[in-house]
């Protein structure tokens, strides 16, 4: 043993081994230029969809992402929690380090710093979700508030998620699972408006009593939130103009006269997109302030003839549905205190989120007042897509309605609700017909062809609309208390609903030229077993879970005894 | 190399210890899947077995060194190893042999736990499909994971005579491979900008990422990079461990 081949069978040995190491890393680093994938899972979970890549891929300042679920968790959020994690990873398979995440528990801070950090995140946006915790048995109860969202940064700008927007009532797995299948939107769509430089300019409609107070507060939020707007009063702008990408009507009291249609009507044919909220009879709870009943009358917008050449008609009736909102009601006095009792109103039905757009999927039920049935009429051309509908048990009531508070003393008869799944919101898309086609004499176009940027056309270039028959839902509720409230906020209960989020993700497809709205249609299988035959048979199969395994082992003992005495004896 | 192979296993089956690491392995997985309140499968609900996927790696970090600790010390501490030279086989062969011994020893062991699958599936409603793309792409995650370590523990086995070392030094190669790297990426000193790439030359970056049940190319070549080089690393013990033995 001479110490100089120990030596230098030393330097062979590293030589090699970190000759190998270099090519082996270059092999990695060559792999992921050229790598394929297959997502082996049922639902193509960690397939991010193409516009996200893209969209990734074009990140040009690094963006930072708190998370604030984090610590002991219930096992529904942990698994959020981790979905999260697998989805930004999944993410920076693509933007690299320019993305940036964190998990926070809140409530590992010292009780100074926790309480202000509460208020901060619920100042941004996002809404505690009280738990309850058992301690033990003989503790009983804690409360624990967690915060399921998450804040994203970039220079100084910020965007918040709230990922699970409204509360989780009767079915917490379900909506836990709704939240986990909207991730990959939501991120995108913070991480789309933080990059984007020049927001979509949004005309809000006046002139024709549309409202412009505190009612439409949270609508006008969520406006300036993700777009530039302005407002258009349509009698005194001689045209709409086109750098408006959409425009939104919300509750129009006043007959549109024909001109004004006709604005309306080439904005559109140029490629304008129109959200409409529309009553067509003029109801309303202040009506029945110090009545007892009401007649629901026609509001005679003059819009038919608009809306059915392009190919939708909203009727003038209202929706009553079993699935609806409760209001207060006082049934009677004890002493000289009103007794107040909430009994449901079947005039605000709960509508239901249909599965067949992008807009709606994976939403909560959206809260209207007084909504007419809206119909598709004719026009081939046009794709038209139900939105919103009512539930398995509504009715609708024919014009003219009487509006009593009757109709809540009896309690309703279900078999009198036979109508199911009537409209409420049409999404319509296509190449439009004008209404003026064929209607306007030479003289009169050429006028207007000196008043429009664009020359009069008789059919559009391939755009959108939607119209909802309700002007309320985009209105918000105003509490003596706290002011205006969000949109679909009852008033007394506080029961939130899904109209914010229905409100934008309308304004977010007509605007959107990204295609990350595409990422909402994803559809994730809730897999859960059942608890209660777990409960029955738990003991049973841990038992088995523990032997099986065991049993096998012996198996294979027993098994290779054998073979190996037979060998033996082959051998022989 | 088959005989080596047959030998390996046949080796390992005829001790109790064999028995013994598998039994413990089981009844380890059984009390984290089915017993204790926070991991357990029947608990969470959820008709998946993510929770094995997330707790697999560290009982695979003491398991595997088990299987392998024995590949080459116990030869060298009882002399065999000269006698095995002697025999017509390439150095190649002896280490493909006993690696794919612990590899089949794995499976053997990962066999029961499908035992876990028919659990999940007898509990979840006859209409509601099981993720079973994702269940298999974790399984060859698992299968993988498994593997790398099995080839850092035939390398540490082979650079000593003692199995205790051999088990140890295995043990704490693994848990560098797999933590080491992703404790590192979140130092201070690279935050935002290398963590990204400090994490992708541990192993856990690529298991998370196939154990969901997504198999990238990337993640493969990165589990059979690391094979490949502990098994060289094996061969280069025995050639110069060879040379010096008789020099």
């Amino acid at each position: 043993m001479q110490k100089s081949t120990s030596s230098s069978v030393w330097k062979k040995y590293l030589g090699r081994a970190f000759g190998m190491l270099l090519i082996l890393s270059g092999l990695n680093v060559a792999s992921a230029y050229v790598h394929t994938r297959w997502d082996l899972t049922a639902e193509k979970r960690f397939t991010l969809s193409p516009a996200t890549i893209r969209l990734l891929k074009h990140i040009h300042e690094p963006i930072r992402i708190q998370i604030y679920l984090s610590g002991k968790l219930p096992a529904g959020f942990r698994h959020l929690s981790e979905s999260i994690r697998d989805l930004l990873n999944n993410f920076r398979n693509y933007a690299g380090s320019r993305i940036q995440f964190s998990f926070i528990d809140p409530a590992s801070f010292p009780d100074s710093v926790r309480s202000k950090l509460y208020d901060s995140l619920t100042a941004k946006g996002i809404t505690p979700y009280n738990l309850q915790v058992q301690l033990s048995a003989a503790e009983g109860y804690s409360e624990k508030l967690i915060f399921p969202g998450a804040v994203l940064k970039t220079g100084n700008k910020e965007r918040t998620i709230d990922l699970l927007e409204s509360k989780i009532a009767d079915n917490a797995l379900a909506s836990l699972n709704n939240a986990e299948a909207l991730l990959e939107y939501k991120f995108a769509n913070a991480i789309y408006h933080l990059q984007q430089t020049n927001p979509p300019l949004i005309g809000y409609m006046l002139g024709n009593d549309e409202p412009l107070d505190p009612r439409v507060n949270d609508a006008l939020t969520i406006l300036a939130k993700n777009y530039l707007v302005d407002t258009i009063p349509l009698n005194s702008y001689p045209y709409i103009p086109q750098d408006f990408k959409a425009i939104v009507f919300i509750k129009p009291e006043k007959p549109f006269t024909t001109s004004e249609k006709l604005k309306i009507d080439q904005y559109l044919m140029h490629g304008g997109k129109i959200l409409w909220f529309v009553d067509d009879l003029n109801a309303s709870m202040d009506s029945l302030k110090d009545k007892t009943s009401f007649i629901a009358f026609d509001k005679n917008l003059h819009l038919e003839d608009l809306f059915f050449t392009y190919g939708v008609r909203i009727n003038p009736d209202l929706i009553q549905d079993l699935q609806c909102d409760m209001i207060p009601l006082v049934v009677g006095h004890a002493g000289n205190q009103p007794q107040i009792q909430l009994v449901p109103w079947p005039y605000f039905p709960l509508l239901a989120p249909t599965d067949n757009s992008p807009i709606v999927k994976n939403m909560n039920p959206v809260l209207g007042h007084f909504v007419n049935s809206v119909d598709t009429v004719g026009t081939p051309d046009i794709r038209k897509t139900i939105l919103l509908r009512s539930s398995a048990y509504s009715r609708i009531i024919g014009s003219p309605v009487k509006v009593s508070w009757n109709d809540v003393r009896i309690k309703p008869d279900p078999a009198l609700f036979q109508h199911p799944f009537i409209p409420a919101a049409v999404l319509l898309e296509g190449r439009f017909r004008s209404m003026f086609m064929n209607r306007l004499d030479q003289q009169t176009l050429d006028s207007l062809n000196h008043v429009f940027p664009q020359p009069v056309a008789d059919s559009s270039v391939p755009t959108a609309m939607i119209v909802v028959g309700d002007g309320d839902m985009a209105m918000n509720e105003i509490s003596a208390r706290e002011g205006p409230l969000p949109m679909g906020n009852n008033a007394y209960t506080h029961v939130q609903y899904a109209n914010p989020q229905f409100f934008a993700n309308c304004l977010e497809y007509l605007t959107d030229t990204s295609g990350i709205m595409q990422s909402r249609n994803k559809t994730f299988i809730l897999r859960l077993m059942n608890s209660t035959h777990i409960e029955q048979q738990k003991n049973l199969w841990q038992a088995l879970n523990f032997l099986v395994p065991i049993a096998f082992g012996i198996l294979i003992g027993a098994a290779f005894q054998m073979f190996r005495k037979k060998s033996y004896f082959t051998g022989i | 190399m088959r005989a080596i192979l047959k030998k390996e296993i046949s080796q390992f089956l005829s001790h109790l210890v064999g028995y013994i690491s598998l039994i413990i392995f089981w009844v380890v997985c059984g009390l984290f899947l089915f017993i204790f309140p926070d991991t357990s499968l029947l608990n969470a609900g959820y008709a998946t077995l993510d929770e094995l996927f997330t707790l697999a790696p560290w009982f695979f970090l003491f398991f595997i060194p088990a299987l392998t600790m024995r590949s080459f010390a116990e030869e060298y501490r009882s002399g065999t190893m000269e006698l095995l030279f002697t025999k017509p086989l390439t150095h190649a062969q002896i280490i493909l042999g006993k690696y794919l011994a612990c590899v089949v020893l794995m499976i053997i062991a990962l066999l029961p736990t499908l035992m876990y699958y028919a659990t999940i599936r007898h509990f979840t409603d006859p209409g509601i499909p099981l993720d079973n793309g994702g269940i298999a792409g974790s399984y060859v995650g698992l299968l993988l994971l498994g593997s790398s370590f099995a080839a850092m523990g035939m390398w540490t086995s082979s650079l000593t005579s003692n199995t205790i070392v051999a088990f140890l030094l295995a043990l704490f190669v693994g848990f560098l491979f797999y933590f080491g790297f992703d404790a590192l990426s979140h130092l201070q000193a690279w935050q935002g900008t290398l963590d990204y790439y400090v994490q992708m030359i541990g192993i856990q970056f690529h298991y998370q990422s196939i154990s969901r049940g997504v198999i990238d190319t990337r993640d493969v070549i990165y589990f059979l990079s690391v094979i490949f080089f502990f098994l060289y690393l094996t061969h280069l013990n025995l050639k110069y461990r060879f040379i010096q033995l008789n020099g």
